[in-house]
């Protein structure tokens, strides 16, 4: 009788640390998982918080069909170049020419610096324009040839 | 003598039996709480990682087309990680009617929704004049957009 019980309770005992194994693993990588998207997005919207950009000048050029603006990085993060977007009357600018202040060919737009975009587009009339970083933070102005 | 060893052999059987039966089943019960939980882990990291805006210009005449007769919005990736550009990932309710004829592609120079990048998706829908609302939902992550036609 003594040994009916000793063997059932070894063998529930075995499961049971089986059992707690299998899922401690599969809590600790769950939660390893879960708190590094939660780092991604907690760095991501400190990013959103520390952007801010102003237009500082637009012109069209009705001559050659051309639209430059200069935006000006007035936040305190860094911002991509390559995922800043131009959009003209609402109309996503697929490739337009960038150039960033004393660093032509740079990816990066820092704070202070001025960021120069430049598209071919039909000029007529005002010309709504806006610009998005890579955290969403957007900026807008009209320009009238 | 031999009737007592017998009865302590089966008795011995049984519990052992009845052990590995209560064994198995707490096993398997663990084994798929482990998988539910490993499964909704990845769920919620997508959830968390996800973050989209729509960046159309709600004043220009770029978002309604009246002589397509469609709704275009843009979708900027501001989350952490790439999207699926597949239509029926995503859900579109244009002033309260869920749109089923909706079309997507990447813009500029990306290929996939990667982050930074801008998804443009195409409604198919009359509006008439007057203010509308569009909610855009990804992932659980809902973005609401105004405009006026």
């Amino acid at each position: 009788m003594g040994f009916s019980v000793s063997g059932s309770a070894a063998i529930i005992f075995l499961a049971a640390f089986v059992g707690f194994g299998v899922l401690y693993t599969s809590a600790y990588n769950s939660f390893e998982l879960i708190d590094t998207a939660a780092d991604d997005r907690e760095t991501d919207l400190l990013g959103q918080q520390n952007t801010e950009i102003e237009i500082v000048a637009a012109e069209a050029f009705s001559s050659n069909d051309t639209v430059r603006v200069t935006v000006e990085n007035t936040g305190s993060t860094e911002l991509g170049v390559n995922e800043t977007d131009l959009l003209l009357n609402g109309t996503y600018q697929a490739d337009p020419s960038t150039s960033v202040e004393d660093a032509t060919d740079s990816s990066l737009w820092l704070p202070g610096e001025n960021l120069t975009m430049e598209t071919s587009y039909t000029v007529s009339g005002t010309i709504r324009i806006k610009v998005v970083t890579e955290h969403g933070i957007a900026a807008f102005e009209e320009v009238t040839p | 003598m031999a009737s007592v060893s017998s009865s302590t052999l089966i008795l011995f059987i049984a519990s052992i039996l009845v052990a590995a039966s209560v064994a198995g089943t707490m096993t398997n019960g663990v084994s798929r709480l482990s998988d539910a939980l490993g499964d909704r882990s990845i769920d919620v990291s997508n959830e968390i990682r996800t973050d989209i805006d729509v960046i159309s210009d709600p004043g220009s005449d770029a978002v309604y087309s009246d002589a397509e007769t469609n709704v275009t919005l843009l979708l900027k990736n501001t989350g952490s990680q790439t999207l699926s550009t597949d239509p029926d990932t995503l859900d579109i309710i244009i002033d309260g009617q869920y749109a089923t004829d909706v079309s997507t592609r990447v813009v500029g120079e990306d290929t996939d929704w990667e982050k930074g990048a801008v998804l443009e998706v195409t409604v198919n829908r009359s509006l008439g004049n007057g203010s509308h609302r569009a909610v855009v939902i990804v992932n659980d992550h809902r973005e609401t957009f105004e405009f006026r036609v």
